[in-house]
């Protein structure tokens, strides 16, 4: 097995390949992460053949780990990365148990977040990546962990996976060529490609803060937005949660605590520059 | 790390982890979730000082240990209420019963489906009122219904349309076509209320159900929790005083004498468990084999060893079934 | 049977509740499992925690507690509340 150790938040990996080639990418790919405290990763994600007598002939790269589905459908080589992120992302998904999760991305300033979660497709994931672009420190893109006892959010700032179009918008606002994973065509998720956060989003990964705003995007309408009442927040927060009924009665008051004391708001934008100044908008009346 | 060793020893010895290095605590962090024993290590390791990471990890081990608690009681309860009114009183089997009757096999264990034992003659009523309740067959063609209720020792399992959990309805504890035929009445009889309308099996048979588990029925995959719960259950239920006496009994009763002793070497020798040797025999050369089967995972969590595993699978299934039989389900398996 | 049957219910006190405007959030513990209550349905499990009842019993109690009439339509009314409550597992009958 090749093996790479890394920690982002409050997750320390252990990840593991037995092909060279996937893991040399990752590395690439996370330069700058710290290490797990202790050199201690306590979860482990894995990626290895489907059947172990082809692992040089047209390999079939399973997902695996510490937590495995058993119907995960097994990928091609040449999305090696793709596959290691989704075992990562699979550990989180079906393990976490100390954080409510959700699944949102999230944004940070002046010590204030914005929770941005709905379905894929939405473009919270494209929508939260700009923002880490544009003056706003990035949590996630996807996973936003909430701590029981305080409520705040801890940041989980894995690489942000953009999908077709997304790619060449980001392209285009980040300099940094070294912060983008090669170009994966054809995956089962479209086009695809990897990128690194801002700098700044992984120095910090570990300051926490409060959640101010949680926001329900859809992509390609006219803007319009609406609020929503705490009954209906806290409905769909939990159906946006992997964890929430595992995390039993820590994770009611948690979720309750989130829905009752921050606003919820639908809204549509027809394109991304139309969707940054409507959150900017937000923000300006919260006073963030 | 080259075997689950250290994952036996830190169940037995909670301070032999007291000095392991980093690399070794994620293998065995690896180790006990593939074994699904990572909720049992957490309450065993729980006065420990750890490292921090490795605290939380067991935290989260426990949060999840009690949620399957929660549900397994849960579903007890509704199984309770569909059954009581029909002075059905469930024998409680496995995981649940373990949870709900508070013994120590129960700590931290993870819990799936519900598992329950009725008498033969209540099966047809039972079956009637949880399929009025919200249960569906999960498979519902003529070959499983047929096979199940020639064959098994249970019904086709059950699927409640809107929670989504698992019931299985035993009638006893090994298939119709296994050579060993335990005495089915005999595990209703002698059965132990725990609560109104609730029973488990008696101390004895819980052990016999076990090691029935373990050697007779599935591959040994997973056989390191299977042998967890037994050494838990004779931990507790060896402080009466007429425990190994019964079990001798009733392991001959339900013509279970060998693996039951099997069972009790094996958990003796891997977990230390106290037995009473009259009862366990003498050591067997294939022990060793069931051993390095039992032990067979790597550092990464992985299974190693798929040739004793292959071996192990056909051993099983042949216990289960006279050859004839086990070459038609093998064929029609292979064409479903 | 069901018109003479009492339903139970656990001491309402017992569960963690959040009141939202719209809304009462009641998680249940025995369950693990979050409700959605609109009126009158904690008004239901508070009387019936107290005390368990027929249909009959609960719909002249509740009447009473609420101030309002207690005619052919409330009695409905109940019923179907009470089958609702008794297929989340939060009331169950004897």
């Amino acid at each position: 097995m090749y093996r790479l150790d890394l920690r982002v938040g409050p997750v320390g990996y252990r990840v593991g390949s037995a092909w060279r080639r996937p893991i040399d990418a990752l590395r690439r790919l996370y330069a700058g992460y710290p290490a797990p405290d202790e050199g201690l990763a306590t979860l482990t994600a894995r990626i290895e053949p489907e059947k172990p007598w082809r692992r040089h002939l047209r390999p079939q790269v399973a997902i695996r780990g510490d937590f495995e589905l058993p119907d995960a459908v097994p990928m091609t080589l040449d999305h090696g990365l793709l596959a290691i992120e989704m075992a990562m992302n699979l550990q989180i998904a079906l393990g976490e148990r100390r954080h409510l999760l959700l699944h949102a991305g999230a944004v940070e300033r002046n010590g204030r977040v914005i929770i941005l979660t709905g379905e894929s497709g939405s473009g919270k994931s494209t929508l939260s990546a700009l923002l880490g672009e544009h003056g706003w420190r990035l949590l996630s893109d996807e996973f936003v962990l909430i701590e029981p006892g305080t409520g705040l959010v801890r940041a989980f700032p894995r690489a942000i996976s953009l999908k077709n179009a997304a790619i060449a918008e980001l392209e285009r606002v980040v300099a940094d060529r070294d912060r983008f994973g090669p170009l994966l065509r054809a995956t089962p998720k479209g086009d695809l490609r990897h990128l690194r956060p801002a700098p700044d989003a992984i120095a910090r990964m570990d300051e926490r803060a409060m959640p101010a705003l949680v926001l329900f995007p859809t992509f390609g309408h006219a803007s319009q937005a609406e609020g929503m009442g705490q009954a209906e927040l806290f409905a769909l927060l939990t159906q946006g949660s992997t964890n929430y009924a595992a995390l039993g009665e820590r994770g009611f008051e948690t979720m309750a605590r989130l829905a009752t004391t921050v606003p919820g708001v639908r809204f549509a934008y027809p394109d991304s520059a139309g969707g940054m100044a409507i959150v900017e908008q937000f923000a300006a009346e919260l006073g963030i | 790390m080259r075997d689950a060793l250290p994952l036996v020893r830190a169940l037995t010895d909670p301070a032999s982890v007291d000095h392991i290095m980093p690399d070794d605590w994620t293998a065995l962090l690896s180790i006990a979730r593939a074994e699904r024993l990572i909720g049992s290590l957490a309450v065993r390791l729980k006065e420990r000082d750890l490292p921090v990471s490795v605290m939380e990890a067991l935290e989260a081990a426990r949060v999840q240990a009690a949620f399957d608690h929660v549900q397994a009681r849960w579903e007890v309860e509704l199984t309770r209420r569909l059954l009581a009114p029909l002075g059905i009183r469930p024998i409680l089997l496995k995981g649940s019963a373990f949870v709900v009757a508070g013994l120590a096999a129960g700590e931290g264990r993870m819990v799936g489906d519900l598992d329950i034992l009725l008498p033969a003659d209540q099966l047809n009523k039972a079956e009637a009122a949880l399929l009025v309740g919200g249960y569906e067959w999960a498979k519902d063609d003529p070959y499983t219904q047929a096979y199940y209720r020639r064959w098994m020792h249970e019904l086709p399992p059950l699927i409640h349309a809107e929670r989504g959990t698992m019931i299985d309805v035993h009638h006893t504890i090994l298939p119709l076509t296994a050579r060993p035929t335990p005495d089915a009445p005999a595990l209703v009889a002698d059965a132990v209320d725990i609560a109104p309308g609730l029973a488990t099996l008696s101390p004895a048979d819980m052990i016999v159900h076990a090691a029935c588990h373990l050697i007779a029925d599935g591959d040994m995959a997973g056989g390191l929790r299977n042998l967890w719960d037994i050494d838990r259950l004779v931990r507790d239920f060896s402080r009466q005083a007429n425990f190994w006496p019964m079990l001798a009994e009733r392991s001959g009763v339900h013509q279970m004498r060998e693996p039951v002793a099997r069972t009790l070497r094996l958990t003796h020798q891997l977990y230390e468990t106290p037995v009473d040797h009259a009862v366990a025999g003498h050591t067997r050369a294939s022990d060793a084999l069931f051993v390095r089967r039992l032990l067979s995972r790597d550092g990464w969590g992985r299974q190693t060893n798929r040739a004793t595993r292959l071996a192990f699978y056909i051993r099983s299934h042949w216990m289960r079934m006279p050859p004839l039989m086990l070459a038609r389900h093998l064929w029609i398996k292979a064409r479903s | 049977m069901a018109q003479n049957s009492r339903y139970h219910a656990e001491s309402y006190v017992a569960h963690p509740v959040v009141t939202t405007a719209d809304m009462r959030l009641l998680f249940h513990r025995a369950s693990g499992e979050t409700h959605l209550l609109a009126d009158p349905l904690p008004d239901m499990l508070i009387l019936l925690g107290e005390q368990p009842d027929t249909i009959q019993g609960l719909t002249t109690r509740l009447c009473a507690r609420l101030g309002v009439a207690q005619d052919e339509e409330a009695h409905a009314v109940v019923g179907h509340r009470l089958d609702e409550l008794e297929a989340a597992g939060l009331v169950w009958r004897d």
